[in-house]
């Protein structure tokens, strides 16, 4: 097996959170916010599979966790598709700044 | 794992009313497929049955000794005590589902996503394992946001009440999760018992992790609790869902999510309690403060209930930053005071949406302004709406007062007097804002110039007998729990909590 430091999967995930996390808070499409949020889920994946595979305690429990994670993660995003969809019925439009017709 | 430790896991225990509630959902879901729209009120009738035999379940099973099978479900008192309150809430939110369901329209999926959502609810609230722990979260968060976006008659701000929900809910997850990665990494466990005994070797070996992993567990469960300054999506998506999605929202998510945060946090923290749980201290002020801050200066009522729910969080929150000077002989007190006030915080918010229901719908009331001259019209009506707001402002003999008594109490108990003097304080701050709509109600209407004026409907409002029963019964419970709070916390008292 190559070598792989712990160090540098951590950062990467970390990375992707921080990416993701600012996609998320300031992109304005909508379909761009929740790829960022699947971009934040991605992270916690490589992080558990690292932490399963070259942790302090390593053991099988973090891989069958990101599995878990995966299954919600894409049951999240079906149900965000969906509302997009709806979103666009409405307004023919798919931008944050159009979901303003409730007060501020 | 052998099939002989399968057999004898007590599941029915442990898991006997989950399942009895997942099942109900099923046969609702596929029932609704092939029964005509006109049977609607069967359906959630039918719901609300096994959310009935759920209860049966869970009272009989209280007497055996507390059982953890699979080193997941556990039947500790804290999950007995939480998993009666969030059926107990279920059944209220689906009695008033039932008129809310005709009136707006609501697709037929509703009444099973309800269901799901409080499967997803006991699931947090028994599970001691982090990965369950997680499936129970996603599921009753999953289940919430299509609910919200169910709402037929105002489209358009349902999905973006929902779409909102969504991205927040979503980022909440990610994070919490993140953190949650951080613990496994450090420790190779997902369970919170073996994670409570490493806790103390964590804290000191590993501190800047375990801060980082504290400090994104909280933010996540914070988006999930709306604490402020996390609580942008709450009035977005309470203004858009129906009513008893929002009373669902805002009552059973809010339980399960504060049962979570206190085994989370208190299992897998205490061994940095005193330096850690400052932070969920500040952060409960904060709540406090900003909640009741905003929800002066509102003038829909559903935003106003949204942002009095923001600042009730900030109450809640309290009992669990308490963990972090109090000894664990006193430990029990705070999961009294937390459990006590979630109770009367539950009547007191179905009650109110409930209300608020009618008004909208047969009054088609939305702003403060829409109250003027409901005291006469429909004087029960607005009776019971005055104790419900009274009741959230802390009221003597209500339950809120009581609750909030007791929390304060516990401030000073542990030491921490900064905070009960926050929340005493903005508690007479919230007391503008709630007497304000009492006032309104009494204030005669205004001469009307055409039929632009709003909620000048003629003679009372109709109530619906499901309607009625709940705002009755949230009534007693309100009333009960603050004349004789004894009924309640004297049981509570004699609870072996973890």
């Amino acid at each position: 097996m190559i070598h792989m430091p712990v160090a540098s999967l951590l950062a990467l995930a970390a990375v992707l959170f921080c990416i993701g996390l600012y996609g998320a808070l300031t992109k304005r499409n909508l379909i761009m916010v929740l790829v960022s949020i699947e971009m934040m889920l991605s992270a916690v994946n490589i992080n558990l599979v690292t932490f399963s595979r070259l942790g302090a305690a390593p053991n099988l429990t973090g891989q069958v966790f990101a599995l878990f994670s995966i299954t919600v993660a894409a049951a999240e995003i079906a149900v965000g598709f969906a509302l997009v969809l709806a979103f666009f019925r409405l307004r023919k439009s798919t931008e944050v700044k159009d979901a303003d017709s409730q007060k501020k | 794992m052998s099939l002989a430790t399968l057999l004898q896991a007590h599941l029915w225990t442990t898991m006997g009313p989950l399942f009895v509630v997942g099942m109900t959902a099923i046969v609702v879901m596929v029932l609704e497929l092939f029964l005509p729209a006109a049977s609607r009120k069967f359906i959630v009738l039918l719901a609300a049955l096994g959310v009935v035999v759920a209860g049966v379940v869970l009272v009989h099973t209280m007497s055996v000794p507390p059982e953890l099978s699979l080193d997941t479900m556990v039947s500790d008192g804290l999950a007995t005590v939480s998993s009666m309150l969030l059926l107990a809430t279920g059944l209220l939110v689906l009695l008033l589902h039932l008129d809310v369901n005709e009136s707006e329209e609501m697709p037929r999926e509703s009444s099973f996503l309800l269901l799901f959502a409080l499967v997803g609810a006991l699931a947090m609230v028994t599970a001691v394992n982090l990965v369950a722990l997680y499936i129970g979260l996603e599921l009753l968060s999953v289940s919430s946001y299509v609910l919200v976006a169910l709402r037929k008659r105002h489209r358009q701000a349902s999905v973006e009440g929902s779409m909102k929900y969504l991205v927040m809910g979503g980022i909440g997850s990610a994070v919490f999760l993140y953190g949650v990665s951080f613990i496994y990494g450090l420790t190779g466990q997902t369970s919170l018992y073996a994670l409570a005994q490493a806790s103390l070797s964590l804290w000191q070996h590993d501190a800047a992790i375990a801060v980082i992993a504290f400090l994104l567990i909280v933010v996540g469960l914070g988006i999930k609790l709306s604490l402020v300054p996390f609580h942008m999506w709450t009035p977005d998506a309470y203004e858009g869902a129906p009513s008893s999605v929002a009373a669902l929202i805002s009552t059973l998510s809010k339980t399960a999510t504060f049962a979570l945060a206190l085994r989370v946090l208190v299992y897998i923290f205490n061994g940095g309690a005193h330096d850690l749980f400052p932070y969920i201290a500040v952060l409960a002020a904060i709540t406090m403060l900003a909640g009741n801050w905003l929800a002066l200066t509102q003038h829909n009522l559903r935003r106003l209930l949204a942002f009095s729910s923001v600042a009730q969080a900030g109450y809640l929150l309290i009992p669990i930053a308490l963990f972090g000077t109090a000894s664990v002989r006193e430990w029990p007190d705070l999961y009294d005071n937390l459990l006590f006030y979630l109770a009367v915080y539950t009547f007191l918010t179905i009650g109110a949406f409930a209300v608020l229901h009618l008004l909208e719908h047969h009054r088609d009331v939305t702003m403060a302004d829409g109250l003027t001259g409901f005291a006469k019209k429909s004087p029960w009506l607005a009776a019971s709406f005055i104790v419900f707001l009274l009741g959230l402002a802390g009221m003597p003999l209500t339950g809120g007062f009581v609750g909030k008594f007791y929390i304060f109490t516990s401030t000073v108990q542990t030491g921490v007097l900064w905070l009960g003097i926050v929340l005493f304080a903005t508690s007479v701050l919230s007391f503008f804002y709630y007497f304000g709509l009492i006032r309104t109600m009494f204030q005669s209407p205004l001469p009307t110039y055409g039929d632009a004026a709003q909620g000048q409907a003629e003679g009372r409002t109709p109530v619906p007998v499901a309607t009625g029963i709940v705002i009755a019964l949230c009534l007693f419970g309100t009333v009960a729990l603050g004349v004789v709070p004894g009924i309640l916390l004297h049981p509570l008292a004699l609870v072996q909590w973890f």
